[in-house]
């Protein structure tokens, strides 16, 4: 529940914003598995592929929201918080984002997940671990009741 | 590891099984006429179910130890979720701060609002806030089982909710329903007609300029362009400036001084974020509102001018100094994005309503009707925004009357008025008295007599009988109907109850029911209820209340304490008591007493502030300990307590 204490009328957007963060991050924790059975070379199940299918589409609308951000125009609101998780993930939050690089990032993770879901392997085996890892400490900080860094605590 | 995850899940599923416990229990206090809350709560106990089953399926699929500690500290943060929202939105919802009657106000306003209707639940919440959840509960509750989230059948599937938090102290004052049916609202109808997304603030916002400012804090995380945030704080604020439009649309000056006095309560005045400052707010709704003719309305608005016409705050960042000089070059465009929205109120056309109504709560008249008014220009029937800027005008010059309670019964019985009439009821007009009308000499008044009386025009020989014309006045009586308040006695540990010691309101607890609910009086049973009609009996009047004998024959009393004195203003509180043998069930609006009236010498000078039922609008809980003598005969009495 987002407590402004200093405004009237306030939507209760923090907690969407950390119901959305627990689902992506459960989405990224599946895939994650997902993604270890197919490096130790095992065959993915339907299951496997749909997890892959569906941590896809978050990192390719993420890229895409950066992607309209590099042309100079702005992507939905929908695409908000995938893009701060996105971001926080590859570039930490106290670094400044090289917009470019992490575009360029993303789109290397979600080509990775096409072989994955094509049946071969990637071309970097720990860059897609360890994002999902690092999405998940993003994920960690966002939803643990001290830790509001999606929307600011007056 | 694995231990930590194995644990990890025997503590999930503890707090399922917990969870569905504290579920059922709210479940079985919502009473069976509360069917949107209990709505509701199936889908929590649907999610409780749906979030085992996830949670299962995802650990036989994890890989190892490390997977299943991460997914289960996940689980448990929804669930978390789960609980929480549990807590304050229907825990919350069981408070008796929130009237009945607010409900049924949102919902009404929401099916003038929106295009599906919405199942309103209300919660008292933090004190320095409203808060609406703008997101569909369904996805709330399911959003994070993501692909495992359960297909939704029957009524829970199209079933959409509005779920609102309200500051205590506000919720239950009619002076902040601007806030409320005006601003709140608002949010859930432009999440519905995308009005922000048609305003196009982006096509008012200049890159070249916006690509120089800092970013807004509270979107900092994002770690994007200035010209993205600021973006995206524009939206915010238009969004909040749309409603606020909404709220002075609907209310009139009431708007400005209901949100201008609110974010000063709260510290919002220079305050930026996801909220434009409310000095721009207040700025904003005066313009709205325009200049005001009427000397009372404009006192109202008055303060808030002058706050507007205050220099900006100091110390606000470039962007938020840049976003209050769009914002206000476009302020025309705010009102002009609701002309699609349901009607407008027109406060010049409405204000000698209003002053009139003013008039009438300055005397502790509470009007839901203009039966014997004299003047013309009234329009009638009444609006409820004509009722809420009453109060606010009648507050400008304090006459020691309790206006908001007799704001908030005036709205009351406009709300039963206007569904009296919706289901098919007649107002009766009581007008058209003819002359040389003997007005009770002879002992109690004839009806005619009666009638006379209510359109007196010397106000001092006036009876008011507000809402009038629900039933006709035959014979030598009027008929009262039961309001909606009780008063009940509750089973207590309490060995004795002493007038003069005091005690009895430990026992008693205030309850108050929907006009569409119905009240279960027991056999032998005492509770304390109200009429229906706030009335003023004139100092050369008395009356007597007694139960119509339809209802005696049923075994109900409706008074006991039955002589009402001149001068007399409010609703009388019934003792009702049930004398059958089986259990009454007694229905608001329900016509269960009469008034006889007789003529009397006129009585002495009016009651001042210290009667202690003065302008009482519901039943009131005995103030015998505060009687002059209680403190003499404490003083004669040996014993200290019952």
């Amino acid at each position: 529940m987002h407590r402004h204490t200093a405004s009237a009328a306030m939507q209760r957007t923090s907690s969407s914003l950390r119901s959305r963060s627990i689902g992506v991050a459960l989405l990224a924790v599946r895939a994650r598995a997902a993604v270890k059975r197919a490096l130790a070379g095992e065959t993915l199940s339907d299951r496997d592929i749909s997890e892959l299918s569906n941590v896809r589409r978050v990192l390719a609308g993420a890229a895409e929201a950066i992607g309209y951000d590099l042309k100079g125009s702005a992507p939905a609101a929908k695409h908000i918080t995938s893009v701060g998780l996105a971001l926080s993930a590859v570039a930490g939050p106290a670094e400044p984002p090289d917009k470019e690089a992490m575009s360029s990032h993303l789109r290397s993770l979600v080509a990775d997940l096409d072989r994955l879901i094509g049946g071969e392997p990637p071309r970097d085996t720990s860059a897609l671990p360890d994002f999902l890892t690092g999405l998940l400490r993003i994920a960690d900080r966002d939803t643990s009741q001290s830790g509001e860094t999606l929307v600011r605590r007056a | 590891m694995q231990e930590i995850a194995d644990e990890l899940r025997r503590q999930f599923e503890d707090r399922l099984k917990h969870l569905n416990s504290y579920l059922n229990d709210l479940y079985e206090q919502f009473p069976p006429v509360e069917e949107r809350a209990r709505l509701a709560l199936r889908l929590y106990d649907i999610y409780c179910n749906a979030a085992r089953e996830a949670m299962a399926s995802d650990w036989d699929h994890a890989v190892d130890a490390i997977d299943r500690i991460d997914l289960l500290r996940f689980y448990l943060r929804d669930l978390n979720e789960r609980a929480e929202e549990l807590e304050e939105v229907f825990a919350g919802a069981l408070h008796d701060a929130v009237p009945p009657g607010l409900v049924d106000s949102v919902e009404s306003e929401l099916v003038e609002l929106l295009r599906t209707p919405r199942q309103v639940i209300l919660s008292v919440g933090p004190a320095d806030n409203y808060e609406t959840m703008i997101s569909e509960l369904q996805d709330f509750v399911f959003g994070a089982l993501g692909p495992y989230a359960p297909d939704l059948t029957g009524d829970l599937q199209h079933a959409r909710f509005a779920l609102m938090r309200l500051p205590r102290l506000e919720s239950t004052q009619p002076s902040w329903r601007p806030l409320i049916l005006g601003h709140e609202v608002a949010h859930l109808a432009v999440a519905e007609r995308s009005t922000v997304a048609d305003f196009d603030i982006e096509g008012r916002l200049d890159p070249a300029v916006t690509e120089t400012l800092s970013v807004p804090g509270h979107l900092s995380n994002l770690a994007s362009s200035p010209t993205l945030a600021i973006k995206t704080a524009a939206e915010q604020w238009v969004e909040e400036l749309i409603c606020d439009a909404y709220a002075a649309r609907r209310f009139g000056p009431a708007a400005v001084a209901a949100l201008g006095g609110f974010f000063e309560f709260v510290g919002a005045f220079d305050e930026v974020g996801g909220h434009p400052p409310g000095w721009l707010r207040c700025r904003m709704l005066v313009d709205w509102v325009g200049d005001l003719e009427s000397e009372g309305l404009d006192k109202v608005v008055a303060p808030w001018r002058q706050l507007a016409e205050s220099p900006q705050p100091a110390g606000m960042p470039d962007w938020a100094h840049y976003l209050c000089g769009v914002m206000w070059e476009a302020r025309d465009s705010f009102p002009a994005a609701l002309h699609d929205w349901p009607a407008q109120y027109d406060a010049a056309a409405r204000a000698r309503t209003v002053e009139w109504l003013a008039r009438e709560l300055d005397a502790g008249v509470s009007r839901a009707d203009a039966a014997g008014a004299s003047g013309d220009g009234l329009h009638t029937p009444f609006y409820d925004a004509d009722l809420v800027n009453a109060g606010w005008v009648a507050r400008q010059e304090p006459s020691g009357m309790p206006i908001d309670r007799l704001v908030e019964k005036s709205l009351e019985s406009l709300d039963f008025v206007r569904r009296w009439q919706q289901a098919g009821g007649d107002i009766i007009d009581l007008s058209g008295v003819p002359g040389d009308v003997d007005s009770g000499q002879s002992g109690v008044l004839s009806g005619v007599a009666i009638r006379e009386r209510i359109h007196e025009a010397d106000r001092t020989r006036r009876l008011v009988v507000s809402p009038a014309g629900l039933s006709e006045i035959r014979g030598a009586s009027l008929d009262l109907r039961l309001g909606k308040h009780f008063i009940v006695l509750e089973r207590s540990s309490t060995p004795a109850v002493s007038a003069v010691a005091g005690g009895a309101r430990r026992m008693q607890a205030a309850v108050e029911k929907s006009w569409d609910d119905y009240f279960v009086l027991h056999p032998g049973e005492l509770v304390l209820a109200s009429t229906l009609e706030y009335l003023v009996i004139p100092s050369d009047l008395a009356a007597t209340v007694i139960t119509r004998s339809s209802y005696g024959r049923l075994g109900l009393i409706t008074a006991t304490a039955i002589f009402v004195h001149p001068w007399f203003k409010g609703c009388l509180t019934l003792e009702l008591v049930n004398l059958g043998r089986v259990p009454l069930q007694l229905q608001p609006g329900e016509r269960i007493a009469q008034l006889a009236l007789q003529p009397v010498e006129p009585a002495r000078p009016e009651p001042d502030e210290s009667d202690k039922y003065r302008c009482s609008t519901r039943p009131e809980f005995s103030r015998v300990t505060q009687d002059r003598e209680i403190a003499v005969l404490r003083a004669i009495s040996r014993h200290t307590e019952p």
